[in-house]
């Protein structure tokens, strides 16, 4: 038997204070040499609707600014992503990226990005992308969830062979796109499996805060039928949780986010598997604390990522997906070996 | 005293203003070969990754891919000018540097002959070099106004480029291998698509080639000469039976910059030994 | 009161009940016994809301389930289900607590604490409910539903839907639940529990429906529907009764492992186990 240690309670206060730190942090990152000071002069400048009109403060403020607030926002719905997926599959393991999630999403804009030329052009909208890449999402999530789910029941070993089979199926989708794309559709296709902030500016940081926002709120309304939807559904239900309902909301809320964030910035990974695990293993597993918490963890992840991308081979740039990768697993990898330990 | 230090630091902020001039990056290796020739390079403060660099540059920043450069990473080299090729981007980090006050001067990409001629007088009256230019591109101008008649023996060339492991590519129609296997006076032995696409040991054999052509930098990705001709197909085809192989630098072959007609001649006359 | 009313399911072309009609009523333990699918757990699973009828009605004084809100039927129903598959790291205490969301309460509570009390947890509060053995993991979810029936219990009314509910569970605990059962029921609560143990439901049952294939065989009085004829047919194997009934089950009664069926064949070569035991 084994006790549950006392959750670290700071988080109320002490996460909110990091997470400014880790985005002062951020943005201070770059190829571009600005000193501290000199940040918090031109941001200073920029408060008292004065912006400098040097190179610094245009990369300050017109570049990094953007990128670290369109980061946290994509950090915490990538994030909020993968927590929503795991209530539904009632597995840590569910991840948007495993179970086709972000795939059917990429594959979807693909799709739209290839057949624009051909398409009425209201479908060629702006907005036409994320919105292509939500349904692209849901379809997959949809399928792996019908398969995996039988009777109220998860089965363990359905989900992750579905996640793999979806994965599969839309890599080789994307390959024969790739095959009829022209140079600039090419492209495009290829920046979305590798993932960047920099394509983004100040209006689709906006656009996507306006867009995640409710999501992101409905998550956190979701937190009490979530932690009574991991014992089960028939168990939630008989402690009155609309389980339909409330799985609809789920799958619908995940969806949107990372859709969202993969038809902006590409696929991040790991993202909403990892952050969600170091949330638990810190916080412990009630929604209550592991909504906020991820929130604000995937906030402070993506801009500092994303911040070493900008810095690691300077003047030439990363791959996001890339660094989350790399700095994801590996401190994934020491929190369960720690926790094994103790166990 | 005072006035005197005055003075002095002004002539010092001027001479540094004055010295400090006009901070080039250049995105795209036909660019950085073209101010090469221009003798330009002395303003150049970084490149992108595919640029080739004489030994005394070596050491300048690389701001990586032309097409995959970041915004951030360019402005931190302080650049006044970003030369490129329209390839260069993507558009959006051609619109940020714009909207940070950079000038951006993209010209044309397209490989031939009369787009090389463009490309060496716009860049040439980029960088205040006009004349220079003009001279530059005249042996180009010439080329493309009388074109090489075609070689009698009219040779079916293939042309493979690899960059790593992996099945090479062929160039179908609208490529500069195309474009320079048409303009040394012989036959792209690929016409049923545009672009590149892998390569397949039967259309290898199908499309009947009597020379491969391959740049050094493929050369190396496919193993060599016997990695070319144990290619699958390859010993069904012309070319394989007699071996018959034309390797030519990378940028040399494929940029159409100033070395182009050099580049097509010794073309020619290599698939006629 | 939950009512059933001439309740059919029909999954693809399996008739999962045929035409039920039962109730339960406060007070009173009611048993329900059957072979494996005989259609038991259905039952559970209509009075949870997870299913609905095909045809027929499952109603909760008087009004058809499917038109309460499931909080508002969580408030005065509670089910423990035979399987609990819970494998994130919760606490003992945080499983219990779950109990007060159809209230609309969260956190710490003195009920959660009385329920905990009720059923030995306190001292297990902190601990990890996936690193429980399976008894005490049936234990923490019994205490959720005491937590969540705690308002209802009050009023003397309420339905705690029980399945399998001593399986896992060791003698004294068995024992123990079976008291508490019958304090439930003595306060007003109805209880409904699914059984496979013939002597624990003829313990503590006070009315007893018998299934057999999706049917009601019968229903009554614990006395008149197990009868060793009657039990004998719808199990396909020979019982005999051993003892008599108790009027009313108290723990003091009948020792503990007292049989009052067992199977003939299992007497006649191997009595030995049962036998020794029975003896006061």
């Amino acid at each position: 038997m084994r006790a549950i240690e006392p959750r670290f309670p700071l988080w109320t206060w002490g996460l909110p204070l990091l997470l400014v730190v880790s985005w002062g942090m951020s943005l201070s990152l770059g190829a571009f040499k600005i000193p501290p000071l000199e940040m918090v002069r031109i941001l200073w400048e920029a408060f008292r609707g004065q912006p400098g009109d040097d190179v610094a403060s245009s990369v300050l403020l017109s570049l990094r600014l953007s990128r670290v607030g369109f980061g946290a926002l994509a950090g915490a719905g990538l994030a909020l992503g993968g927590v929503c997926m795991q209530a539904l599959f009632r597995n840590p393991l569910a991840d948007p990226g495993l179970m086709g999630l972000s795939s059917g999403a990429a594959l979807a804009a693909a799709a739209l990005t290839i057949s624009a030329g051909s398409l009425p052009e209201v479908m060629v909208h702006p907005l036409a992308i994320p919105a292509t890449a939500f349904l692209g999402g849901l379809f997959t999530t949809g399928l792996v969830y019908r398969v995996s789910n039988r009777g109220g029941r998860i089965r363990v070993e359905s989900m992750l062979l579905m996640g793999i089979a979806v994965n599969a199926l839309c890599g080789a989708l994307i390959g024969v796109l790739l095959l009829v794309a022209d140079d600039a559709q090419l492209r495009n296709i290829t920046f979305w499996s590798f993932g960047s902030l920099g394509r983004v500016g100040g209006t689709a940081m906006a656009g996507l805060g306006v867009a995640l926002l409710p999501a992101f709120v409905l998550v956190w309304m979701l937190r009490h039928p979530m932690n009574l939807l991991l014992s089960g559904e028939a168990d939630a239900a008989s402690l009155g949780v609309h389980v339909e309902r409330t799985k609809a909301l789920l799958v619908g809320c995940s969806c949107w986010m990372v859709s969202l964030v993969v038809a902006w910035s590409g696929l991040i990974g790991f993202v909403g598997l990892v952050i969600p695990h170091i949330t638990r293993l810190i916080f412990g597993p009630s929604h209550r604390t592991l909504v906020p918490a991820s929130l604000m963890l995937g906030a402070m992840f993506l801009p500092l990522a994303d911040g070493l991308c900008r810095t690691v081979i300077a003047p030439a740039e990363l791959p996001i997906g890339m660094v989350t990768a790399l700095m994801g697993t590996p401190f994934f990898i020491y929190l369960l070996i720690r926790r094994g330990v103790r166990a | 005293m005072v006035k005197i230090k005055i003075v002095l630091i002004t002539i010092l902020l001027f001479a540094g203003i004055s010295y400090a001039e006009t901070r080039v990056v250049s995105l795209g290796s036909v660019v950085t070969e073209t101010l090469q020739a221009l003798d330009a390079t002395d303003s150049l403060v970084a490149v992108d990754a595919s640029s080739e660099l004489s030994d005394e540059q070596s050491s300048l920043p690389r701001v990586g891919y032309y097409r995959m450069v970041s915004t951030e990473g360019v402005l931190s080299t302080r650049p006044d000018l970003v030369l490129g090729t329209e390839d260069a981007g993507p558009p959006h980090v051609i619109k940020q540097l714009r909207q940070a006050g950079v000038d951006v001067e993209l010209v044309t990409a397209e490989k031939s002959l009369e787009g090389a001629v463009t490309r060496i007088v716009d860049i040439g009256k980029k960088v205040g070099k006009q004349e220079q230019a003009l001279a530059l591109a005249q042996p180009l101008k010439e080329r493309a106004e009388n074109p090489v008649e075609v070689l009698p023996s009219a040779p079916k060339v293939l042309f493979l480029y690899a960059r790593g492991a992996g099945a090479p590519m062929v160039s179908g129609t609208k490529t500069g291998a195309a474009e320079m296997i048409r303009l040394a006076g012989a036959e792209n032995s690929v016409a049923g698509f545009e672009g590149y696409r892998p390569l397949t040991a039967e259309s290898l054999v199908a499309s009947k080639p009597e020379v491969i052509l391959v740049t050094t930098n493929g050369l190396e990705a496919m193993g060599g000469k016997d990695g070319v001709w144990s290619l699958p197909g390859m010993s069904h085809t012309p070319a394989g039976k007699e071996k018959k192989i034309v390797v030519m630098e990378d940028t040399f072959l494929l940029n159409f910059g100033p070395r182009t007609v050099d580049a097509v001649d010794q073309l020619r006359s290599r698939l006629t030994e | 009161m939950m009512f059933f009313e001439d309740v059919r399911v029909v999954k693809g072309t399996r008739h999962i009940l045929d035409g039920v009609t039962l109730q339960t009523e406060p007070g009173t333990v009611t048993v329900v016994l059957g072979v494996n699918g005989a259609g038991k757990s259905s039952l559970v699973r209509l009075m949870s809301g997870e299913w609905t009828p095909t045809s027929g009605s499952v109603c909760w004084n008087a009004t058809p389930i499917a038109h309460l809100t499931p909080r508002l039927l969580a408030q005065q129903r509670a089910i423990v289900n035979q399987q609990t598959e819970l494998s994130f790291d919760f606490s003992v205490r945080d499983v219990v607590e779950m109990g007060r969301y159809p209230h609309r309460e969260r956190g710490a509570s003195l009920i959660v604490e009385q329920a905990l009390e009720e059923m030995e947890l306190t001292r297990l509060a902190s601990m990890a409910v996936t690193s429980l053995s399976g008894g005490e993991r049936r234990r923490v979810w019994l205490a959720r539903a005491l937590a969540q029936l705690a308002e209802a219990r009050k009023e003397g009314k309420g339905l705690l839907v029980l399945d399998e509910p001593t399986a896992h569970l060791d003698l004294r605990h068995q024992e123990r639940l079976m008291a508490q059962v019958r304090t439930l029921a003595d306060e007003g609560v109805s209880v409904f529990i699914v059984l496979h143990e013939l002597n624990h439901a003829a313990r503590i049952a006070d009315r007893v429906v018998l299934m057999d294939r999706g049917r009601v065989v019968r229903q009554g009085p614990t006395a008149e529907v197990m009868t060793p004829d009657l039990l004998s047919r719808v199990f396909g194997l020979r019982l005999r009764q051993i003892s008599g009934f108790s009027p009313r089950w108290q723990p003091e009664d009948v020792p503990a492992e007292l049989p009052f069926f067992e199977p003939e064949s299992l007497t006649l070569s191997s009595g030995a186990p049962y036998g020794l035991i029975s003896n006061p």
